[in-house]
């Protein structure tokens, strides 16, 4: 067995065995001897950490977490159907304010229902003209260039 | 009753969980019983920190009471509730950014019978550099070590837990006990250090 081996079977021998083969290397070699003791140091080191009981009052702590859970969790399985139901009815709130609030006419005092319809109208108007502007535009698009340029032409005159 | 490869007669622990996974809660509490130090011990190898490693273990009971629906006896019951453990540490010492100097020691281990003073001290500190070199371990060297030193599972079921191979198991032990040795020969920057090895 070479040393390179030997070192590699003794950084894991403490879980799998050390092994006659080993054995018969450490007897023979002092500078794997030494490195067997650093790791039985270390494994001694490993051992002393001896294993400890939680703070008092941990079972209370927990056991007061799952209850905690337990009583969570009839909601949580129909969680998803109270989402639906959540966001149907906010949906259906939401579209009878929209509905309440389009109707104007019914709703806003008589003398501002004129000044109402005439920033509808000013707003069409609007819209309008640039309805006229990009239908302008799709037209222009399907003429051709020699076209274009004789309309200019005209227009230049 | 789901039971494919492991039998609770086979594992008496699996058997306890199909238990519970059918509806008998008093199950639970025995699995409880049974693995709270063992698992409590390991998030504190882990983390390093005595509140940590008992949120960590809270959480870890939580789940596997959480997750009783979807539990399938592939393995012994053991390599599956270290799975969660381990799953945990990890994630918890990635998301704080984990660091040597967040180990804090609470030493409520009891000296040996008989210990001087100052053999007390000695066992202290030996403790206290042993879980500075234990945090400095990336997550995973350090889980596999302590699964496999401390809880006795093999490296199949190390594996199987930590859900790599088992030769990867073997490197990252390998590697872990060399980091280990290293740092503690040396000390670990913690003024008045000496080293251990």
């Amino acid at each position: 067995m070479q040393c390179y081996e030997a070192r590699r079977l003794l950084a894991t021998s403490r879980y799998e065995g050390q092994g006659a083969e080993l054995d018969a290397h450490l007897t023979a070699c002092d500078a794997c001897r030494t490195a067997a003791s650093r790791v039985s140091a270390l494994d001694t080191l490993l051992d002393g950490d001896l294993p400890e009981e939680p703070r008092p009052g941990f079972d209370t702590r927990f056991f007061a977490r799952l209850d905690e859970l337990k009583r969570e969790k009839p909601a949580s399985k129909l969680a998803w159907w109270w989402y639906l139901v959540s966001a149907g009815s906010a949906a259906a709130l939401a579209l009878g304010i929209f509905a309440l609030v389009g109707r104007t006419s019914t709703v806003l005092p008589a003398e501002d229902r004129e000044l109402v319809a005439n920033l509808e109208l000013v707003e069409n108007e609007d819209l309008l003209r640039h309805l006229d502007e990009v239908e302008a535009y799709v037209l222009l698009a399907q003429v051709d260039s020699a076209t274009l340029e004789r309309m200019a032409q005209e227009r230049g005159r | 009753m789901r039971d494919t490869n492991h039998t609770g007669a086979q594992d008496p622990d699996v058997g306890l969980m199909l238990a519970f996974q059918q509806g008998d809660e008093e199950s639970f509490v025995m699995l409880y019983r049974a693995y709270r130090d063992r698992i409590y011990n390991f998030c504190r190898r882990m983390l390093s920190r005595t509140d940590l490693a008992e949120e960590a273990t809270q959480e870890v009971f939580l789940k596997l009471y959480q997750q009783r629906v979807r539990y399938e006896p592939r393995s012994r019951f053991s390599t599956y509730v270290f799975r969660i453990a381990a799953n945990h540490c990890i994630n918890m010492r990635q998301r704080r950014g984990f660091r040597e100097s967040d180990s804090e020691i609470v030493d409520r281990q009891a000296a040996p019978d008989g210990a001087s003073p100052a053999r007390a001290l000695e066992q202290r500190r030996l403790r206290e550099q042993l879980q500075n070199a234990l945090a400095s371990l990336p997550g995973q060297q350090a889980a596999a070590l302590l699964l496999c030193h401390y809880d006795g599972l093999s490296y199949r079921e190390t594996a199987d837990s930590l859900r790599i191979s088992e030769s990867a198991v073997k490197s990252l032990v390998h590697r872990a006990r060399e980091r280990l040795m290293e740092a503690l020969s040396t000390g670990n920057g913690v003024e008045g250090d000496h080293a251990v090895l």
